[in-house]
């Protein structure tokens, strides 16, 4: 059972270890991406979209 | 979940400027266009699979990878939905029709014989067409025999009809407007045969020393109004309601008479006698000098007029990327199956044509903005 805590125990700090690395890696990049920003690197975004769906008739329609 | 990570093999691209693409489906039957974003995820995925896709994202845009992985799930799930990733069955992209029927005939109660420039048409329709033909034609009365083309336009009490030319069904168990394009097409086809077509877009057009203005826009948008109003300040009709574009963006002149609604009516009273401003219908025709076999204008212009009452006049340019999602909203035909030839060559033609959107009220500042462009 204390092994098995033990084991509990580590897992759970690696995942913190993880969590704490990840939110640290996550701030420098954003610090990156802000830089990145004032420096115009980046291009503007516009979320991805499908501006028109068209599907074709047999001939030409009139009104 | 799982998701397929690559396109689907056979889909046509044809990159546009400013970013944007159109993509056209192997089934040659469906386009779509993208915007930039969408674009770059496409020609990504197209390289390097799907895995690669929000990082992608970060990189060139500098988003959040949170916001960039959203993104690029709904993107991914709207392109499996149509079938334009691999590995999925394509999914129907509106709800399955209604399995037609022909139904009992109508009785062909109209026929008419007219000429257009050299073609001798005989035509026969059933009342529910005719009521929208014979405005169109009446004009056009002949005696000459023998007709070079009989087309019989046949319909059902269900909604749907036939067109037959010479005996040979052409479409069959459509709406009323399918098999009226058809007509027109057909007239189009015997007039120039030796003419193919790069789309015909829902649209009118006029010219003026040679080069023609397409004006296009959805029903009730002030686009036919605008070309009546043209026609009596110097331009030359060719064509309203469909605009046949040749692989070399010329009009082909279709000088049917303008259809205009009650309210365009009104305005165009002080220009045409024959217009009743009492009128009960919906729309009245206007007939115009009919040169069927005057030769294709160079169209410089794609204008997007929208009437709207006491509105001041504004222009403004438009993006190919705008021009071309209004068209594919509204009516176009590139063939069927879509013509990937007509497409590079409708593409190339809106590469180089001027495009602008129009909000007028009053016609001398509509004609004022056009001659602008027009001169520029």
């Amino acid at each position: 059972m204390a092994e098995q805590d033990r084991d509990t125990s580590s897992a759970n700090e690696t995942v913190h270890q993880q969590d704490s690395s990840g939110r640290q890696d996550e701030r420098r990049n954003e610090a990156r991406r802000e830089l990145l920003k004032k420096l115009g690197r980046y291009a503007l975004y516009t979320a991805p979209a499908l501006l028109a769906m068209f599907e074709t008739i047999e001939t030409a329609a009139a009104s | 979940m799982s998701r397929p990570c690559e396109v689907v093999s056979g889909v046509r691209r044809y990159a546009l400027p400013g970013g944007t693409a159109a993509l056209l489906h192997p089934d040659r039957q469906r386009l779509f266009l993208l915007n930039p974003t969408a674009h770059f995820l496409w020609r990504v995925l197209a390289r390097f699979g799907g895995s690669r896709l929000p990082s992608a994202l970060v990189s060139r845009f500098g988003i959040p990878l949170d916001q960039a992985q959203r993104d690029v799930a709904a993107t991914l799930t709207e392109w499996q939905a149509f079938g334009l990733l691999g590995n999925m069955a394509p999914a129907a992209i509106s709800p399955p029709l209604k399995e037609r029927r022909g139904g009992v005939p109508e009785q062909l109660l109209y026929e008419e014989r007219v000429r257009l420039g050299t073609l001798v048409v005989n035509v026969r329709a059933a009342e529910r067409i005719a009521h929208r033909l014979m405005p169109l034609l009446q004009h056009l009365r002949t005696d000459a025999v023998p007709s070079d083309l009989d087309c019989v336009l046949q319909t059902s009490a269900e909604g749907t009809g036939s067109l037959t030319i010479n005996g040979v069904t052409r479409v069959d168990r459509q709406q009323d407007s399918v098999l009226i394009g058809a007509f027109y097409q057909a007239l189009l086809e015997h007039l120039h045969p030796a003419t193919r077509w790069s789309a015909m877009i829902h649209a009118g057009a006029v010219a003026k020393d040679d080069n023609a203005v397409i004006v296009a826009g959805p029903s009730g948008s002030g686009k036919s109004t605008l070309v009546a109003y043209l026609a009596t300040r110097g331009f030359e009709y060719l064509a309203d309601d469909l605009v046949a574009l040749t692989p070399d963006g010329a009009v082909t002149p279709f000088p049917l008479p303008v259809g205009v609604k009650s309210g365009g009516a009104k305005a165009l009273a002080a220009f045409y006698r024959q217009i009743d401003v009492r009128s009960p219908g919906d729309v009245q025709y206007i007939a115009q000098d009919e040169n069927f076999l005057a030769p294709p204008r160079p169209a410089k212009m794609l204008l997007f007029p929208n009437y709207v009452a006491d509105a001041a006049t504004s222009i403004h340019a438009l993006s190919i990327e705008d021009a071309v999602a209004r068209l594919l909203n509204d009516r176009i035909f590139f063939g069927y199956p879509i013509g990937e030839d007509a497409l590079c060559e409708f593409f190339h033609w809106l590469r180089g044509a001027e495009r602008w959107a129009l909000t007028y009220s009053r016609f001398e500042e509509a004609e004022r903005c056009v001659a602008q462009i027009m001169h520029a």
